[in-house]
Formats: C-alpha cells, sequence, structure tokens
C-alpha cells in the first residue's frame, strides 16, 4: 500500500508538472486524467473506495468533457516535436521541480505544525498539486490552461481538505464546481474558436 | 413550507426553467421581475413570526431547511436584506432587455440571486465559500457573453475567486481548532489571516484588485454593474458573519484599526489610480474599489456606530451603480463600437448632453458630494474616522481628490470640441431613457436632502448582528 501511495504521488506530481510545462492539449487531457487516476489512489487511505470513486469519476467527466470539446475544434491541432523544450518550458520546470523539492523537504515540519493529522504523502501531494497549479495560474494566459490550473488547484485543494474534515454537502458542491469548471473551460474553447473564425 | 424553499429554491427553480428558453426574452424579463417584485414585497411584509394569513386561513413557515445534514436558515431579521436583493435583482431586470446583453441575463440574475441568499443562509456558514465560486462560474456567461474571446479579466476572476474559497473553506477548518483551543494564538492568527485575504481577494481590495478595472473594460456594463453590486453587498455581509460569530476574531487586538487602515489605503489607491485612467469603461472599476474601501471603512468603525452607516450606504451605492451602468449601456447601445476612451469622448456632451450629464453626476455622487444620496451617510463616516484616527484622514482626502481630479479632466474632455463631424446615422437620446434616469437622478437628490425618510428601513439589514450592534 505505501508503494502503491508513493507512485501515486509521483504520477500526481508527474502529471501537474507536464501540464504546467506543457501546451500540447492531447498531452495536457491525459496527464489530467492520469493527476485525478493518482488522486483517487491518494484518497482511498482517507475515504471508503466508493466516496473516492466520485472524485475519479467527476474528474474523468471533466476530462472527458474538455477532450470531447478540444477534439471537435479545429484549431488545435498538434503544436512542436513532443521532446522539443524551448526556454520557456525549461523554465517553469525548474521552478516546478523546484516547488517540489521545497515541499518535500519542508513537509515534515508541516506535519507536526498545521496539518498534524494529514499523512505526509498526503500533503505532499496535496500541497504539490495546490502550487503547481497556483504556478500554472500564474504563467499563463490562455483560457485551457488557466482552467487545468485551477482544476490541478482544485484537485489538490480537495485532497488537502479531505483529509482534514469530511462533509457530503461539501463533497457535492466540489463536484459541482469541477463540472461548472470543465463547462467553462468548453466554453471558453468554443468561444475561441468562434472568434477565431470569424 | 419554509423561508429558504421560497426565496431560495423557487427562484433557482424558475432561473433553470427560464434558461431553457433564451429565445423566449419577454417572457424571461416579465417571469423574472415579477418573481422578484413578488419576493421582495412578500419579504418585507413577512411579519415577525413569519405567518401568512389569507381570510381564515393561516400559514406558518419555517425558517430553516436541512440540506444534506447542513441547514439553510432565514429568520425574519434576514429578510430586510432578502429584500433587498430581489429589489435590486429587480431593478436591474426591468430595463435589461433595452442593451445588447446575454439572453440569459435575466434567468441567470434570478439564478445568482438565489444563490447570494444562500450564501448568507448556509449554516455553517463556511459552506458559502463553495456557493461564491458557484456563482463566479455562472458569471461567465453573462460577463463573456458569445462572439468573443475570453478575456483576462474574466480569467483573473476566475482565479482569485478560487483562490478565495479555498481561504475561506481552509479557514473553517482552522475555526474548529480555534475554538477548542482560544488561546492557541497562532491557530488564531493563521485563521484570521487565511479569513481576511480570502475575503480581500473576494471583494478585490487593493492588491488583488486588477481584475476589476479590466472586466468594467471587456464586459457589458449594465452585466458588471449587477454582478459586481450584489456581491459587494453580501459578501461585506459574510463579513459581518464572521465578526460577529467568532469572539476571537472580533477581538483580535487591532483587528478593527486594520479594517478601517484597509478600507481607506483602499479608497485612496482607488482614487489615485483612477485620477489617471482614459477610459471611461475602467472607471467603473475604480469606483467600485472605492466603495469597498467605504465598507471596509464603515466595518472597521463598526465599534463607534460605523455600521450604521454601512447600512445607509447601501442604497445610495446601489443607485450609484445602476445610474452608471444604465448610462454606459445607453451610450454603447446608442455608438456601438463606439470609442469609450477620453480621446473618443470628445465633444461628447455637444452629441449627447444628457449621458454625459449623468456620468458627471454619478461620479460626483458616488465620491459623496453634497446634497446627493451617499453624502449623509459617507459625511458621518469622515467625521467618525477624523474623531478616532485623524491620521488617517490625509489618506481619504488623497482618494476623494483623485476621483474628483478624474471627473474633472472627463468633464475637459467632454466639452472639447470633437475633432470630427458627428455621424448623421447615430441615434439621438430618447425620451425613454431622459424620463427613467431623470428620476434616478431625482430620487439621489430626495435621499440627499431627506436621507431620514429613505435610508433607516436599511438599519434592519443589521438586525442578525446581535453581537457587533451593541458594541456598536
Amino acid at each position: 500500500m505505501a508503494t502503491l501511495q508513493i507512485a501515486s504521488v509521483t504520477v500526481a506530481l508527474v502529471a501537474a508538472l507536464a501540464n504546467l510545462v506543457r501546451r500540447q492539449w492531447l498531452v495536457n487531457i491525459i496527464a489530467l486524467a492520469l493527476q485525478y487516476l493518482a488522486v483517487f489512489v491518494l484518497l482511498l487511505a482517507l475515504r471508503p473506495p466508493l466516496l473516492a470513486l466520485i472524485k475519479l469519476l467527476v474528474g474523468w467527466m471533466v476530462v472527458l468533457l474538455l477532450l470531447i470539446t478540444l477534439a471537435s475544434l479545429k484549431s488545435f491541432l498538434p503544436g512542436q516535436a513532443f521532446f522539443h523544450f524551448t526556454p520557456g518550458e525549461i523554465f517553469r520546470a525548474a521552478a516546478g521541480i523546484f516547488i517540489i523539492f521545497t515541499l518535500i523537504l519542508t513537509a515534515p515540519n508541516l506535519n507536526q505544525g498545521l496539518f498534524a493529522s494529514t499523512p505526509q504523502t498526503i500533503l505532499i501531494s496535496s500541497l504539490g498539486l495546490i502550487f503547481l497549479g497556483l504556478l500554472q495560474l500564474g504563467m499563463i494566459s490562455e483560457p485551457l490552461y488557466i482552467i487545468i490550473g485551477l482544476l490541478t488547484f482544485l484537485s489538490g485543494f480537495e485532497l488537502l481538505y479531505a483529509s482534514l474534515e469530511f462533509s457530503s454537502i461539501l463533497e457535492a458542491l466540489f463536484a459541482a464546481v469541477n463540472l461548472g469548471l470543465a463547462l467553462i473551460g468548453a466554453y471558453f474553447l468554443v468561444k475561441q474558436e468562434e472568434s477565431q473564425t470569424v | 413550507m419554509n423561508t429558504p424553499i421560497i426565496f431560495i429554491l423557487i427562484p433557482m427553480a424558475l432561473s433553470a426553467i427560464l434558461l431553457l428558453i433564451p429565445r423566449a426574452t419577454k417572457v424571461s424579463t416579465a417571469a423574472t421581475c415579477i418573481t422578484s417584485v413578488l419576493l421582495a414585497i412578500l419579504a418585507t411584509l413577512l411579519p415577525e413570526d413569519l405567518t401568512l394569513t389569507f381570510a381564515d386561513y393561516r400559514l406558518v413557515l419555517g425558517d430553516s431547511l436541512a440540506v444534506l445534514g447542513r441547514t439553510l436558515s432565514i429568520t425574519s431579521a434576514d429578510l430586510t436584506l432578502v429584500a433587498w436583493i430581489f429589489t435590486l435583482t429587480l431593478l436591474w431586470n426591468l430595463p435589461a432587455r433595452r442593451f445588447h446583453i446575454s439572453n440569459y441575463f435575466n434567468a441567470l440574475s434570478l439564478g445568482i440571486a438565489a444563490l447570494w441568499i444562500a450564501v448568507l443562509a448556509v449554516r455553517p456558514f463556511l459552506y458559502a465559500a463553495l456557493i461564491v465560486e458557484l456563482i463566479a462560474l455562472l458569471s461567465v456567461p453573462l460577463l463573456s457573453p458569445r462572439g468573443g474571446q475570453a478575456g483576462s479579466g474574466l480569467l483573473r476572476y476566475l482565479v482569485f475567486q478560487t483562490v478565495g474559497m479555498a481561504m475561506i473553506l481552509l479557514s473553517g477548518w482552522l475555526l474548529s481548532g480555534v475554538e477548542t483551543a482560544p488561546s492557541a494564538s497562532p491557530l488564531t492568527l493563521q485563521a484570521a489571516a487565511l479569513v481576511l485575504f480570502g475575503c480581500a481577494l473576494w471583494l478585490a481590495v487593493f492588491p488583488v484588485h486588477s481584475w476589476m478595472p479590466m472586466i468594467g473594460e471587456e464586459s457589458h456594463p449594465w452585466v458588471v454593474t449587477f454582478l459586481l453590486g450584489l456581491s459587494q453587498t453580501a459578501l461585506i455581509i459574510f463579513l459581518l458573519y464572521f465578526l460577529d460569530r467568532y469572539a476571537w476574531l472580533r477581538n483580535l487586538p487591532g483587528l478593527f484599526d486594520i479594517l478601517s487602515w484597509a478600507g481607506v489605503f483602499t479608497i485612496a489607491v482607488a482614487g489615485l489610480l483612477a485620477a489617471f485612467q482614459k477610459d471611461l469603461r475602467r472607471i467603473f472599476g475604480y469606483l467600485f474599489l472605492a466603495e469597498t474601501g467605504y465598507a471596509l471603512l464603515a466595518v472597521g468603525l463598526s465599534r463607534q456606530g460605523g455600521l450604521n452607516y454601512l447600512a445607509l450606504l447601501l442604497a445610495p451605492r446601489a443607485l450609484g451603480y445602476w445610474l452608471w451602468g444604465f448610462t454606459l449601456s445607453e451610450l454603447l447601445r446608442l455608438e456601438p463600437g463606439g470609442d469609450t476612451r477620453f480621446s473618443g469622448l470628445k465633444g461628447l456632451f455637444t452629441r449627447r448632453p444628457w449621458i454625459s450629464s449623468l456620468i458627471i453626476f454619478d461620479m460626483l455622487s458616488l465620491t459623496g458630494l453634497p446634497l446627493l444620496a451617499a453624502f449623509p451617510a459617507k459625511r458621518m463616516l469622515w467625521n467618525l474616522l477624523a474623531d478616532q484616527n485623524a491620521g488617517l484622514l490625509p489618506w481619504l482626502i488623497l482618494g476623494i481628490l483623485g476621483i474628483l481630479a478624474l471627473t474633472l479632466r472627463l468633464l475637459r474632455d467632454l466639452f472639447e470640441p470633437s475633432p470630427q463631424p458627428a455621424e448623421p446615422g447615430n441615434q439621438s437620446e430618447t425620451l425613454s431613457f431622459k424620463i427613467i434616469s431623470g428620476a434616478v437622478v431625482l430620487l439621489q437628490v430626495l435621499i440627499g436632502l431627506l436621507p431620514f425618510l429613505f435610508l433607516p428601513g436599511f438599519l434592519r439589514i443589521l438586525e442578525p448582528f446581535t453581537i457587533l450592534l451593541p458594541a456598536a
């Protein structure tokens, strides 16, 4: 179980890092789907499987909604070669990796102080997702990537909050917010396509 | 039957139905206006025991509704605010079809009004954070209708609302720890910092205000004035709930001074930044920022009676926002695609004397010019601040002077002859516009001259804050 947890933390953070660094929608969507899967596995340590599954289903619905919208748009074609990294991407990757290492180093202190009830793996992954999401929100202005940044931030926050408190209404509202964000993301994409067509 | 069903669920259900018929704009407008007016009247007329009597029939309304283990509660003390929220919805929906805005405006405005009431009704009220986020998401189609790209102001708005939500929720968890261990001072400070910073993000207090002028520039003024005006009222009341509910927060040393300082500094920054603006549509952001500053100042001075002036400012502020939205929307309707930068407004007074006068009047009214609606309450706030902390007065004066400087700059440009001749195809100002806006101007003047006739009813909005008020 511990190995699975560590693997999930790695997958979640690598997926968030991929979303921060790359601007290829298919890569981003797959990374987002993997991120939700990793969060689901991490949630199994805190919640009964059925409740944890709700988050996975909501997350994958979000991914599906964005995927269908993106696939139906003409303007979102594959970008540059996969293994070619621009200076901006290298900078974002370096910033993201710095954040992850800082978190790994400071997590024991945070664990003893503010978030005493939160397991360390959950703390690292949730704070990692929150800060990588925030970094993405601060560095990008395209609507799709802002929405992905918000979804990353939210999934990290939901994970952290799940370790602190449980409330059915809160879970329902979180699901509504996630789906709402996905709908807004799809709406932005359609608007962008329309304005380019006009 | 209970009050949450009547004032939250019914308007939300109607809003959902109206969303299905976006093209039936007349039906949508009529349904929204009738519902808003009925609910506002009901909220005003309901007696304290929440009993409705029709001839021999007597209906006692409950004041709470359980939803998934949490409660929505609207007591008789909350009804004045509920009535005010539906009145605002009515005011913005009545002339909405005059302007080129989203077909979903009526439906979504009613739903958003009901959600704001839910924000103030949910117990424990920290769960309101997620409802505020849902309101932000519902606002997106109104702020950025189809036909253009999403502006960066809107994206920032979404980001700030989401981060604010996370902070308020996290503070909710910390609060439970603070309540069980009141002496844990680091926890108290962390929770207070999260609450205040979360509210600052939501209210767009300086320095996290950048999205507001941007949204004013990108979105239709009618929609912006409605959404931001409603959110400002509800969020300030939400902050009062925090202060009223948590003694540790209320008794935090220097908290009210910090709020006063933040309020005055926000007014100063709003004035300073406004003085250098060059686009009419961006100005609303700074007027709004200054009003947020006044609201924070009133909360900061609550122990000296400032809360009364917060309540007394609600109507003048709403009228000011309404008139600003109405005037700018009319200008955009008459001159679609027209240049709203000051350089493009040269000679506007000769082309559109009524609109030009209203813009200047509204700026002066919101600034608190004597004899106008905001003056009586703002004058009392200025006096209170002078009594309590005269050192902050220069900052306040700086803010007021900044907006006055902007007004003078705008006045100069409006009167300056236009370099280009007027286009012959342009429509002139309509009689209906003159009558409606003239009535609002008259109302503002009457409120300024006879505030004791119009404003005391708003003091009832403060009834739920039983702990904050006696101290005031």
